[in-house]
């Protein structure tokens, strides 16, 4: 019942004009993890525009989409009011490099990108000022929950998925020299499976892979420093690479699962890691 | 980033607490919080959401991924509200580690559990979670907000 009353209420904004709703997705990237920022709204007024940009058969490759957002961001940046706070600049600018971000991603993608029939034009990114979360514009159907008596003692990360009858690419073949695997854990919840590998150096240094059902609504959110963010495409698939420190994350979204490889490595081996999904 | 020095785990973990439980009962839109910092060398990502599983019944789960190997990871607080218009809250039950031990693990690299309660059927419930990674009497706390699917 409490789901069906949101739903109406958020029919309001099918109807409002689309800078109305675009400044309402730039005054919440503005807000901080400590205020209350309803996320099934943000996320329903992403779809509306999706569907709205959609319909205009307006497309723009990845490239020409970053080159629109630096630009902007340019453009905004050299026009700061020199009568501004520097602090309170600085959170002006960061929210719009983060608001930028997440409408040209909006607009952007008309890539091929049906390598595992994901239609990026649904696949949204908000890029908050603290942490960032990737998700579905549109409606994602449930997969199955499977029985809480799998036992993966033994079993690699790869088996772990085929025994949950999950065929899809989403394993790398390569890893920086020295890493093996060392842990694979599976859990459920009753709306989520939950396929999490760990690969460790002799050093010590670790690499993990998590692979999770997505939940509509309700994206998980990464810690992020600063507001540096490469998007990757392999096999038409974006993978959004960005950093915690000294880890680098790359999270990408396939069919209904959200995907995560995260450590302390380069750029380079995380693409190489990313392009070794594909060739198996 | 919250600095601790650790002489026992409840001792370390009820001093968090004290950094965790500042809110009134009664809940109102935008309430203000401490601003945690933006990148974290503990915490690297956290996902939480409340699973209803019928007759007033539901599971709060959390799922928190460290950097690496950490002491202790996992949450410091569930506090629970429940709201029957979905516009004015209350808060009806506060989770801790020492009630409920489900809620930290440590020496890992991650925590993925839950707790239930059990509420009324047909009203609106959210939780307001504080998700934390410790090691070597350091680390990180982030508040998040559980909503229910």
């Amino acid at each position: 019942m409490p789901n069906q009353e949101k739903r109406t209420d958020l029919a309001r904004y099918d109807s409002m004009d689309t800078e109305a709703l675009q400044e309402i997705l730039r005054a919440d990237a503005s807000k901080t993890e400590a205020e209350v920022s309803d996320q099934e709204t943000i996320l329903y007024i992403m779809e509306v525009l999706a569907e709205r940009r959609k319909a205009q058969k307006q497309g723009k490759s990845l490239d020409e989409a970053w080159e629109i957002f630096r630009r902007s961001y340019e453009e905004r940046a050299n026009n700061v009011s020199e009568k501004e706070p520097v602090k309170t600049g600085g959170r002006w600018k960061k929210s719009l490099v983060a608001a930028a971000a997440v409408v040209v991603l909006l607009l952007g993608g008309v890539v091929t990108a049906k390598a595992f029939g994901v239609d990026l034009w649904q696949t949204i990114v908000v890029w908050g000022k603290e942490t960032m979360h990737i998700g579905y514009a549109g409606q994602v159907e449930e997969t199955g929950i499977l029985s809480p008596e799998y036992d993966n003692s033994g079993a690699s990360l790869q088996e772990a998925l085929e025994d949950f009858h999950l065929a899809l690419k989403l394993v790398p073949t390569w890893l920086p020299e020295g890493y093996t695997e060392t842990e694979v854990s599976v859990d459920q919840s009753p709306v989520r499976r939950r396929f999490l590998a760990i690969y460790t150096s002799p050093e010590g240094n670790m690499i993990s892979i998590r692979i999770a059902d997505y939940l509509s609504g309700h994206p998980s959110e990464f810690q992020k420093s600063g507001d540096w963010l490469e998007v990757y495409e392999s096999a038409g698939v974006p993978y959004y690479i960005f950093q915690n420190i000294d880890q680098l994350n790359a999270v990408w979204l396939v069919e209904n699962l959200e995907c995560c490889i995260s450590g302390p490595v380069s750029l380079s081996d995380m693409k190489k890691m990313i392009d070794s999904i594909e060739k198996g | 980033m919250i600095l601790v020095r650790k002489s026992n785990a409840v001792k370390f973990i009820a001093l968090l607490l004290t950094l965790c439980l500042a809110s009134p009962l009664t809940v109102h839109a935008a309430e203000q919080e401490e601003i945690m910092p933006r990148e974290s060398l503990y915490l690297n990502m956290s996902s939480t959401y409340i699973a209803d599983m019928g007759n007033g019944e539901m599971q709060i789960w959390f799922e928190v991924i460290g950097t690496g190997y950490m002491d202790e990871i996992g949450v410091l607080s569930i506090q629970l509200y429940e709201s029957t218009d979905n516009a004015t809250w209350k808060r009806v039950k506060t989770f801790l580690p020492e009630d409920n031990p489900e809620m930290m693990a440590y020496n890992a690299y991650d925590h993925f559990a839950h707790v239930t309660y059990h509420g009324i059927a047909g009203r609106y419930y959210k939780a307001r979670v504080c998700v934390w990674a410790g090691k070597d009497g350091k680390g990180d706390s982030q508040y998040r907000w559980a909503y229910m699917l």
